[in-house]
């Protein structure tokens, strides 16, 4: 009795095969438009980088540091000392005392409009939005 | 894909409706992000419906679905079931508005746009009922693109749904 080799598509052909089947052509040009519309939506609603943070403790705004500038201060948390550091154009607060850490593992924020925040510490940091590159004066004031 | 006879298509729209329902309250106890972020496996039997029998036996499908299952799960007029009765009604409209399109479209092409118009609603109403923060549509895209894949995913199996029952409709389909 002769050999034979019983060949089997491998998955990824089998799946091919079953979208081909299951769509039709105006099924497939939709779905390439949609995820197209979506990746134009997402691109379009990223927010732009920082320039500025500024640290909110008890809600109030204590300070306002520049993203750019390597540094890092201390501010009094209701549970104790909570760091901030800034620079390369990021931000991050460093609690120790909190039960969970979720301002810690925020971890770095860039965007404007992101916070990081220690909620028992009652510190909040919050990027602000860059300021315009372009002087801040009109056609008739130059 | 025929059309079938009209005494059978509410006891057809009953069948579907009743799966729906199993699935909706079987894929609430599985895990997930949330239970506005599913994958909505009990939508493929309104897609059943949308191709078997129009798009009126979808929107009624989709609608018992909703209210029974918020029923079933004990989610009745709660912020939950409100977010999933606006999502069905913007996948309903949007149903509409494909069948009405002049392509000629497979469940795929009816999934997608339904599963995108069932997330942009969803997230419309938690907007007024639960979280009242702008900051909400920044993380839309994201839950699009999700549903992008759940709603190809619902398309597909939808399309091996009507395609098995193709060889059953008929048999089912003989007077009693």
């Amino acid at each position: 009795m002769a050999d034979r080799q019983v060949k089997i598509a491998p998955p990824w052909r089998v799946a091919m095969a079953l979208l081909k089947r299951a769509t039709t052509p105006a099924d497939r040009w939709l779905a390439l438009f949609l995820a197209l519309a979506i990746v134009a939506l997402g691109w379009l609603t990223k927010q732009p980088a920082g320039a500025t943070v500024t640290v909110f403790v008890n809600n109030r705004a204590v300070k306002t540091l520049n993203l750019f500038q390597k540094q890092s201060i201390q501010v009094d948390g209701r549970l104790g000392p909570v760091t901030i550091e800034t620079g390369d154009g990021h931000a991050r607060l460093l609690e120790y005392q909190s039960p969970r850490l979720i301002g810690t593992r925020t971890g770095w924020i860039q965007s404007a409009g992101a916070i990081a925040a220690c909620v028992p510490c009652r510190v909040v940091i919050q990027i602000n939005t860059a300021p315009t590159t372009t002087p801040e004066y009109d056609a008739i004031a130059q | 894909m025929t059309p079938i006879a009209q005494p059978r298509r509410d006891l057809w729209i009953a069948y579907l409706a009743a799966a729906g329902i199993a699935v909706h309250v079987l894929e609430a106890t599985l895990p997930g992000p949330g239970p506005w972020f599913k994958v909505g496996l009990a939508n493929i039997f309104a897609l059943v419906a949308f191709f078997k029998l129009g798009w009126r036996a979808a929107a009624a499908v989709s609608l018992i679905r909703v209210f029974a299952g918020s029923l079933a799960l004990g989610t009745f007029l709660s912020p939950t079931f409100l977010m999933s009765l606006s999502g069905a009604c913007g996948a309903i409209l949007i149903m509409g508005v494909m069948a009405w399109l002049p392509w000629r479209w497979g469940p795929v092409g009816i999934s997608l746009p339904a599963s995108l118009a069932h997330m942009g609603c969803q997230i419309i109403a938690a907007h007024f009922v639960i979280i009242g923060h702008s900051g909400l549509f920044l993380a839309l895209p994201f839950f699009l693109a999700g549903s992008w894949i759940t709603g190809l995913l619902n398309g597909i199996l939808a399309f091996i749904i009507l395609d098995r029952l193709d060889n059953v409709w008929n048999i089912l389909d003989e007077p009693i």
